[in-house]
């Protein structure tokens, strides 16, 4: 094939990449993006740089995310002094000089005459197929594996209490959340600057959930404490948060 | 390889005339005659092979995670299914150059895919975490740029980050799997890079492909080099540009290569600082070495590429990255002074085998050291091997002289200040190491013997090379994945300095605190917080100390810091290892807590407390 005529797809999705990810759901974003980015500015720009069979396969295939890398910083910082980066300055800058490049690739092959190397025939067998599906397989059972978080036994749990006024209110926010391996039963105290605000039993808060109380502190504002006791030692103070919070007007 | 004596003449035109002895495919047109077909080789069975190492792998990280076992067996086995069985391909006659390239592009992506397990729910190595938040900041702000608190200068050289926050930009893919993406590809080009230019400049597939294998073995590849920072991208582009420099010198499109090589500089050069400044090294010493070793093909010199990576060079630090040398000098004085101070004695020699106060197993350090001797050993043969055929060529002597520099850096990592410095030149150097390697020959070994058994010794060396890198370059402990998410009655739940970040996210985003090393890196990355670990400013002594002396307190206000992060694990002062779940016996050894007095000094001040998880204590300083 001539080569001007095999840079004429990577063109059209080019153009059609710009829409796609500016419009379309994450999944078809992702699978369009990444060539959108990583493959045709270089591609486009191999083919502009050595139209023809100047190089081999190889060297093309090389120079194809390398160049289109070089592309995207350098697209980088005029972007950064004028318009931003952001998803659509991306595609549209992109998508220009993918234009420009195609437009350069395309006049030098004419030029040149040059032909692209004819795809090699693969000469598949069954056994192949086999082992390469048996491959496909074994790595996304160890990719499944390493994505999915699993239970430990021999870790240090914990258990996180905060407390964060609320905005515009005169309430504080007190959260219990758990990062322990079996569910705890809690006491927690909340006391302001004269008296005792809440003393509640919580739970049992389940591993990985959070408890959150809202409470009125006084008007006159001052100091609020949180203390958290385990139930099965009242006796001695787990967590201890403070927060200081100014008079409500 | 054959194992010819060639003339120096010969020499010369075996570079000029690559073409003709590993003929790339012909040229034919749509009338033509069809394409020759193509078997796969052995790549589907090695395919199988290595995918079975990694999920023996895999095994080994989940048991680690579960905290059921930490034998490194399964790392290992699963290792070496990847390694071997490529490497005794590699080191056979027969693979056409097409399945030499696959292999070495299966084993590259599959060495990968172990940093990827190592890590798989989010960033975790220290560079890392200094890096994300850059890319953050770029999706943030849309600008590049941003002062960020972790490791400042990265902000300066914005080429990984860039290219990350397009890829985010563009799919909707968060900064990690952007990241993952991207490194990815720079691992492929890596390997594309490596085999291309053995390739180029020995005129050998076979020894391409050897030397890519060998390249794999030091010590920072696997995981490394694998990780989310500016020397993975740039390394890459910088084969890239020695790639299209020795193709440029040869070839009759000089035209094209040329662009190519100031394309890479340029995205270099705003990539990363030391890679950069190796590539102007690498070009100034090429344009000496044509003037000095072959004054009559003084035109196949890149002066003007030496003249342009220079002057790019300073501009760049002298416009948009003026920080970099306040950054490196100290290191790079340092390590000088150190390696200085070591040779004469006045400072103890560091202790190899000795880090994190781990003493490995007798087989590990028998295979450090066996790894040393092994490459000095292959690097005299290949030497030789380079003198014999290549002595005319400067670029291919320059790129061989890669050795002798390598094995003067394993002085430097006796020093205490230089071994870092040495290690990281390792990957650097060991570029021409592992060509020098690749031209060893080994069919030429056991001429009684068949090819297999040659090959199959070859392998079992290059194997114990590449554990001794992986031994060498990443701490033992941290060779297995850590419990960091898990698994609770169906609930996730993370480590606590990843849920303090969760906390600050929503609470105090984009503050200033002082922390501990991991949990700095954790709220910068999570929280968009300026966090300030470490001794400069020291806020290390005030994160550690039982009192709250004056000068703790101008600090504290000089550097503007509201809010301080007590983590009484001393683990987390450690920015490799600080970001896990702490270990209870019998799978591992508790964590040392430093004393209580370091939480309780802060209540004498009557500071607000707002966050509490027990190892973690947040203080709002007024």
């Amino acid at each position: 094939m001539n080569r001007a005529r095999s840079s004429i797809p990577a063109m059209v999705v080019a153009v059609l990449s710009v829409v796609v990810v500016l419009f379309a759901p994450d999944p078809i974003r992702i699978a369009i993006g990444i060539p959108f980015a990583l493959v045709i500015p270089g591609y486009l720009l191999s083919a502009a740089l050595f139209p023809g069979a100047d190089i081999d396969r190889a060297r093309r295939a090389m120079l194809t995310p390398s160049l289109s890398i070089a592309v995207v910083i350098l697209v980088a910082l005029p972007l950064h002094l004028t318009v931003g980066l952001r998803p659509v300055t991306w595609a549209v800058a992109l998508a220009v000089v993918d234009g420009a490049i195609y437009l350069v690739a395309r006049r030098r092959s004419l030029a040149a005459g040059a032909q692209s190397r004819p795809l090699p025939r693969f000469d598949i067998t069954r056994r192949d197929v086999v082992l390469l599906a048996f491959a496909v397989v074994l790595v996304s059972a160890a990719t499944a594996l390493a994505l999915t978080p699993l239970s430990a036994r021999h870790v240090d749990g914990y258990t996180a209490l905060w407390i964060v006024p609320k905005a515009g209110e005169n309430t504080v926010r007190v959260g219990v959340r758990s990062g322990e391996l079996q569910p705890f039963r809690y006491r927690l105290v909340v006391r302001g600057p004269r008296r005792r605000l809440l003393n509640r039993v919580i739970g049992p808060v389940e591993p990985g959930t959070v408890v959150i109380r809202t409470i009125r502190v006084p008007a006159a504002g001052g100091t609020i404490k949180a203390l958290l006791y385990r139930l099965q030692r009242p006796g001695t103070v787990y967590r201890s948060v403070s927060i200081t919070v100014p008079r409500h007007r | 390889m054959a194992r010819t004596e060639r003339t120096p003449a010969r020499s010369v035109d075996l570079i000029r005339s690559y073409g003709r002895r590993t003929p790339e495919p012909r040229v034919t047109s749509n009338d033509g005659p069809a394409p020759p077909s193509v078997g796969l080789g052995a790549v589907p069975l090695l395919a199988a092979i290595s995918a079975l190492g990694l999920l023996v792998l895999a095994i080994g990280d989940a048991r680690s995670r579960q905290t059921i076992s930490s034998s490194q067996l399964p790392f290992w086995v699963g290792l070496l299914l990847i390694y071997i069985p490529i490497a005794f391909r590699l080191a056979t006659a027969r693979p056409p150059r097409g399945e030499r390239l696959t292999l070495v592009l299966l084993l590259g992506l599959a060495l990968y895919l172990v940093k990827i397990f190592f890590a798989p729910f989010g960033f975790l190595f220290a560079d890392e975490l200094a890096h994300e938040p850059n890319a953050n900041a770029i999706l943030a702000t849309h600008h590049l740029f941003h002062q960020t608190s972790i490791l400042p200068v990265t902000a300066y050289y914005p080429g990984l980050e860039a290219t990350s926050a397009a890829i985010s930009s563009l799919t909707g893919l968060t900064t990690f799997g952007a990241g993952l993406v991207v490194v990815g590809a720079a691992r492929l080009i890596m390997m594309l890079a490596l085999f291309l230019l053995f390739e180029r400049l020995s005129g050998s597939a076979q020894a391409a492909g050897l030397g890519t294998l060998a390249y794999t073995a030091n010590s920072n590849f696997v995981f490394f080099d694998a990780q989310f920072a500016y020397e993975s991208l740039a390394l890459p582009l910088l084969l890239v540009a020695f790639l299209a420099i020795a193709e440029w010198r040869v070839r009759d499109r000089r035209h094209g290569w040329s662009r190519v090589i100031v394309l890479m500089t340029v995205a270099i050069i705003v990539t990363h600082h030391v890679t950069s400044y190796a590539l102007t090294g690498f070009l100034l010493l090429l344009c000496g070495a044509y003037a000095f070793l072959a004054r009559e093909r003084l035109h196949e010199a890149p002066w003007k590429f030496a003249g342009l990576a220079t002057i790019a060079v300073i501009v760049w630090v002298a416009t948009a990255a003026r920080a970099t040398i306040g950054y490196l000098w100290p290191v790079v004085r340092g390590a000088v002074s150190s390696t200085f101070h070591t040779l004469q004695g006045q400072t103890a020699p560091r202790q190899l085998f000795a880090a994190s106060g781990y003493q490995p197993p007798i087989l590990e350090r028998a295979t450090g050291i066996l790894t040393v001797l092994l490459l000095f050993g292959g690097s005299i043969l290949g030497l030789r091997a380079l003198w014999r055929d290549h002595r005319h060529d400067p670029y291919a002597l320059l790129l061989g002289s890669g050795t002798i520099a390598f094995f003067g850096s394993l002085v430097a990592r006796y020093a205490p200040a230089a071994w870092e410095t040495a290690n990281r030149a390792s990957e650097f150097l060991f570029i021409g190491l592992a060509f020098v390697v690749g031209l060893i020959g080994f069919d030429a070994w056991f001429p009684r013997r068949s090819r297999a058994f040659a090959a199959a010794v070859a392998a079992s060396l290059l194997g114990i090379v590449f554990a001794g890198g992986v031994i060498s370059g990443w701490a033992p402990e941290l060779r297995l994945a850590q419990p960091y998410r898990l698994d609770v009655k169906g609930r996730t739940v993370d480590a606590e300095g990843r849920q303090l970040a969760r906390f600050v996210a929503a609470a105090f985003p984009g503050r200033r605190f002082a922390a501990s090393d991991a949990d700095a890196r954790l709220l910068a990355s999570y929280a968009d917080a300026w966090a300030i670990a470490g001794k400069s400013p020291d806020v290390y002594d005030i994160l550690r100390s039982a009192d709250f002396p004056f000068w703790q307190e101008a600090l504290l206000r000089k550097e503007r810091i509201h809010l301080i992060a007590i983590d009484r694990r001393d683990r987390s002062f450690d920015n490799t290892s600080g970001y896990y779940f702490g270990l209870r016996p019998p799978f591992g050894v508790p964590d040392n807590l430093l004393p209580r007095r370091v939480v309780t000094k802060f209540e004498d001040f009557e500071l607000d407390r707002p966050y509490d998880s027990g190892n973690i204590v947040l203080f709002r300083y007024p």
